[in-house]
């Protein structure tokens, strides 16, 4: 079966305001999208593969994707969720390394591959994306070491109330039932935890019963939002 | 391991470079702080860590001769994340936030150096996530060895080249100070260490090898 898909070009993207790539000048938009390619990936397909060569970055148009290791006896660890706006890939190329991690599609998604040779040429031409992209990778560092903090001494309890707290403030609310903007499988949710599935699984049903959450399937809904925040001791 | 990426040069080379000396647990800045500059380090061992809700620090770095400190705080303009004491005497050079980021400010091949160099403290960090994350904790202290001995190296009497006293250690790798007590006497009767004063002696080297290497073999998938 065929699916029709049109390219969606820079100059209409919605998230290019939004993203890394926003101090482009005109030129520079069309240039990226006269050599970018972009493609349609069905949920669970990967879009690059850990210990692979990068050629180029990923920009997601539309769609929700999850960045992975995989571990002991191939356990997911996910270190982070992507979504429209967001580029994918980048540290790759810029430090000339194998990926460190794959990237893999969670919700049916459109992802548009810009070369390495245009990504560079935008890198020396342009000192506002420079700084931008020395910025996004600060920040990532920041992400990182609090990784460390929050995986060293917080309980799975802890954790999973404040996996649901950043899902809800990253995908944003569903309009028509306050529900979190993503469906992911309870495994995704035990993977970004850090925990077993059945641990996982557990949690979210301790969380129903104290009124904390609502479950719709895959969807989840936050009833009580200051108890959310007292259960993952944020104090920040 | 810091990748070298060439802006060590480059600070190195700036004019208006000011000379430190620290003592062994002297501060080089403290976290929350705001970013006044940027360390490179020449000679000497820093640890970074980070405070916990529970007034508890926890390491989540250490850093050897040629790795920059602050970079990220600078470049963000934002407050220090972390904070660095030495664990040695420890030489460095600093440059100041606005002097660094005059620097930089024009030239896009010194702002993808700093790219390269976050990149390259990015990959050790997730590294040691890795590391910490889902294994048990004599597995995670064995491969806190690996990677001290790839960075630090040892001496001829085979023992590390940095100084870390238990207390460092239990942070470092996420265990309770007790509980790695007990790990480190378990692995000194193995034959595989031993830990006196703040120095670890490598006794059996391809056996801890063993120990992370079981692991990972596991982890390939069938």
């Amino acid at each position: 079966m065929k699916t029709y898909f049109e390219t969606p070009t820079c100059d209409e993207c919605k998230s290019r305001f939004n993203n890394v790539f926003c101090s482009l000048t005109g030129e520079q938009v069309t240039e990226m999208s006269l050599d970018k390619n972009c493609s349609m990936y069905k949920k669970g397909q990967l879009i690059f593969y850990e210990g692979n060569r990068p050629s180029g970055v990923y920009c997601i148009n539309k769609g929700k994707i999850k960045i992975f290791q995989t571990g002991e006896e191939g356990k997911e660890q996910i270190l982070r969720l992507a979504k429209e706006g967001d580029v994918l890939g980048y540290r790759a190329m810029i430090s000339g390394d194998p990926y460190s991690a794959s990237a893999a599609v969670m919700e049916d998604a459109v992802v548009c591959f810009i070369p390495k040779k245009t990504f560079f040429g935008f890198l020396q031409g342009n000192s506002e994306l420079s700084s931008n992209m020395m910025m996004l990778l600060s920040h990532d560092l920041k992400e990182a070491e609090s990784r460390i903090t929050g995986l060293a001494q917080k309980p799975v309890r802890e954790r999973m109330a404040e996996t649901i707290l950043m899902l809800q403030e990253f995908y944003g609310l569903n309009g028509n039932d306050d529900t979190i903007n993503a469906s992911l499988s309870r495994e995704d949710i035990a993977n970004i935890v850090g925990t077993a599935t059945e641990t996982a699984i557990r949690i979210l049903s301790d969380f129903k019963n104290e009124k904390l959450i609502e479950l719709q399937g895959k969807r989840i809904k936050i009833l009580n939002h200051s108890g959310l925040v007292k259960a993952a001791h944020i104090f920040e | 391991m810091a990748k070298y990426t060439g802006l060590e040069e480059i600070i190195k080379n700036y004019k208006d470079l000011i000379p430190l000396v620290f003592h062994k647990n002297e501060l080089l800045f403290q976290e929350g702080e705001s970013a006044k500059g940027i360390y490179c380090i020449e000679s000497g061992n820093v640890k970074l860590s980070k405070k916990e809700a529970n007034d508890g620090d926890r390491i989540v770095h250490l850093a050897a001769k040629g790795e920059i400190l602050g970079l990220h705080a600078v470049v963000n303009r934002h407050n220090y994340t972390n904070s660095a004491v030495a664990l040695t005497k420890t030489h460095s050079c600093f440059i100041t936030a606005d002097d660094f980021l005059k620097l930089i400010e024009d030239n896009n091949t010194y702002k993808l150096l700093v790219m390269k160099s976050l990149c390259s403290r990015i990959d050790t960090m997730e590294n040691h996530i890795n590391r910490i994350s889902d294994k048990p904790s004599d597995e995670r202290f064995a491969d806190t060895l690996l990677m001290l001995v790839n960075k630090y190296g040892l001496n001829r009497s085979r023992e590390l080249n940095i100084h870390l006293s238990l207390d460092e250690i239990a942070s470092f790798t996420c265990t309770s100070k007790s509980y790695m007590k007990k790990i480190i006497s378990d692995f000194s009767q193995r034959g595989l260490i031993s830990f006196s004063g703040g120095i670890i002696n490598i006794r059996n080297l391809p056996q801890l090898e063993n120990i992370v290497n079981l692991s990972s073999k596991a982890a390939l998938p069938s």
